[in-house]
């Protein structure tokens, strides 16, 4: 009997540590921060902030991180990294510059995946595009983690006031990524800066 | 996804960066047989188990997109083997990954993988088959079957061949229906090389080396190549440690360690490969030239992928020693790329700088173009950039970005 109310309490308590995923209605939504809104056409859910995530990082999914996640950037400013890292690091993610061309802003988007280990990393296409009221960039890339299992990814990005705004979506090459994509597209369509 | 720093360095099989001193060990690297056949097989039920796990990991690792599609070095890498064997090795598969660490690993099934990251760093043939002669000394020692029996009857090891039974599973098990998706999506393959079964024992490791250079010796390579690998190892952490204002740490007397080389291993092979030089007459060769001509079609992807990890310490020591040999527009270039991504103080100059050298030369990459173009519109040099951001598209009409480099040049 002790050891059942011993567990049940360790039970408790350990869900009680679990950070907890948050549902996101289907309706217009400060995302990162208090800058950047979407709407999404559908509910999603809000991953708990990880400790590699800046406080200008939010990351969602629908069936999971693993299958699909849609990141959001709101507003990353001049002189700071798109991940939390050490200066002592050997590896860094190049520092956001506001002044930085298509190909810096592309290689520190490559970086945040290069430093954690990936190898295979092929951007696919980069194209301008529309966003927040003017002109950015559409990156498309894929990338293999260790697990062998291909991931489809698109950024689209635009430098405002000399901040940084992207969303991104990334999901497995085969179904996630597709399935997702329209969705995101409305997303970025949807979205607008909150001034 | 992170990666584990730890993975191939770990040690499948001992590890490249696991040699040890050799000298010092007193394995003199003479009278080390094969004993191993080429017509091997397991011996009873569990290492048949092992074996069959292996093989499932062998499938994983040929159908991994990690796996470098590059017959050419492929075959080169094979015949350096067997130039080492001295003769054919229809018992040993080599697998070329790309991964940007600098390790090779050595299964007991015969399988040996070799990352890109090394391909990187070796300088000649005979530095290449250095590594490549330490690996077959681990399978042709028996170290790692040695290894696995004596640990057999303990928890680890069972737990080891049960690790290996379910992530073999779990690679193929895609989504939810596996069940194990925590085992692959967080650790992935691999994490099989880092089990503790793996890890030779210190007296392996010197065997392992004496081995190694006794086939290089043989061979006709210069056994000199086995402490410059090392050395330049050394002198490549140093540098990138200084230039993230931290001390050198040796860290492999930590279990946990990537086992970095040291500094004694290195002494112990040039001592080992002097006595062997003061004994054999022959001519050695480190094989330069061939070296240089079969990395040479793959070298800016091999740049590419430690570059890319801003790490410009180690990346700016690599691109330098390269130069040894000579600048040219790829290596010109890639300086500039370190410089860029570091972005520091007078970076962007220094870049600039690089990028106008790679175009100056004959054989720059259409990406020097790029990169000096894109260098100069931010130095106010607009028509300049224009003219080679015109230039990079003419050289690569197919580029992936070829749509946001017309719509600057539309600005």
């Amino acid at each position: 009997m002790k050891l059942r109310i011993v567990l049940a309490l360790a039970a408790v308590t350990l869900t009680g540590c679990l950070p907890a995923y948050t549902l996101v209605p289907a309706q217009e939504t400060h995302v990162a921060g208090k800058k950047l809104v979407v709407t999404p056409a559908n509910e999603w859910n809000k991953l708990p902030h990880s400790p590699t995530q800046t406080e200008w990082d939010e990351t969602w999914t629908l069936n999971g991180p693993l299958l699909d996640a849609v990141a959001f950037v709101g507003g990353l400013p001049d002189g700071k990294s798109l991940l939390r890292q050490k200066n002592k690091d050997d590896r860094q993610v190049p520092l956001f510059r506001a002044d930085m061309s298509p190909q810096d802003l592309v290689s520190m988007m490559e970086a945040s995946y290069r430093v954690r280990g990936i190898t295979v990393f092929d951007v696919e296409s980069v194209d301008p595009d529309d966003f927040l009221d003017g002109k950015g960039l559409r990156v498309r890339y894929r990338y293999a983690p260790n697990d062998g299992i291909y991931r489809r990814g698109v950024c689209v990005a635009r430098v405002v006031d000399e901040k940084l705004y992207a969303i991104k979506l990334e999901g497995v090459a085969s179904h996630y990524f597709d399935a997702a994509l329209p969705e995101f597209d409305q997303m970025v369509a949807s979205a607008r800066l909150d001034r | 996804m992170p990666s584990s720093r730890r993975h191939f360095m770990l040690g499948a099989g001992g590890c490249a960066a696991c040699m040890s001193g050799l000298a010092r060990a007193h394995v003199l690297p003479t009278d080390l047989p094969p004993l191993i056949d080429v017509d091997y097989e397991p011996v009873d039920a569990d290492e048949r188990g092992m074996w069959q796990s292996m093989e499932q990991i062998e499938e994983t690792i040929q159908a991994s997109p990690q796996r470098l599609n590059a017959p050419d070095l492929q075959g080169y890498t094979g015949g350096i083997v067997e130039r080492l064997m001295g003769r054919e090795t229809p018992d040993l598969r080599i697998y070329l990954m790309r991964s940007a660490l600098f390790n090779a690993s050595m299964f007991p099934t015969g399988m040996m993988v070799v990352n890109t990251g090394l391909m990187a760093r070796v300088r000649n043939e005979a530095q290449l088959a250095a590594v490549l002669g330490h690996e077959t000394g681990h399978y042709y020692r028996k170290h790692s079957i040695e290894r696995y029996r004596s640990l057999r009857h303990t928890t680890a090891a069972m737990a080891w061949v049960g690790a290996v039974a379910n992530i073999g599973a779990g690679v193929y098990a895609v989504g939810p229906s596996g069940g194990r998706d925590w085992i692959y999506a967080a650790q992935g393959i691999n994490t099989l090389v880092t089990m503790s079964v793996f890890q030779m024992s210190r007296s392996q490791e010197e065997e392992a080396d004496a081995y190694g250079v006794s086939l290089m010796a043989r061979s006709g390579y210069s056994p000199d190549a086995a402490s410059q690998i090392w050395k330049q190892l050394i002198d490549e952490r140093k540098a990138s440690a200084k230039e993230r204002d931290k001390r050198y740490r040796d860290r492999s007397a930590s279990l946990l360690s990537t086992h970095p080389p040291t500094e004694d291993r290195m002494k112990n092979l040039a001592d080992t490969a002097a006595s062997l030089a003061a004994r054999n007459h022959q001519d050695t060769t480190d094989g330069r030239a061939e070296w240089l001509a079969a990395v040479a079609p793959h070298r800016a992807m091999l740049l590419d992928e430690q570059i890319k990890l801003n790490d410009p310490g180690a990346s700016l020591y690599l691109v330098e020693s390269l130069a040894q040999d000579g600048w040219n527009g790829l290596l010109r270039y890639n300086e500039g790329e370190i410089y860029r991504l570091r972005g520091e103080a007078g970076d962007r100059e220094k870049a600039a700088n690089a990028y106008a050298a790679a175009t100056a030369l004959p054989d720059a990459p259409a990406e020097a173009w790029r990169a000096h173009g894109y260098a100069q519109l931010k130095a106010g040099n607009v028509e300049d950039g224009r003219n080679a951001l015109s230039r990079y598209l003419a050289m690569n009409p197919d580029a992936n970005d070829v749509g946001v480099v017309r719509y600057t040049l539309n600005q």
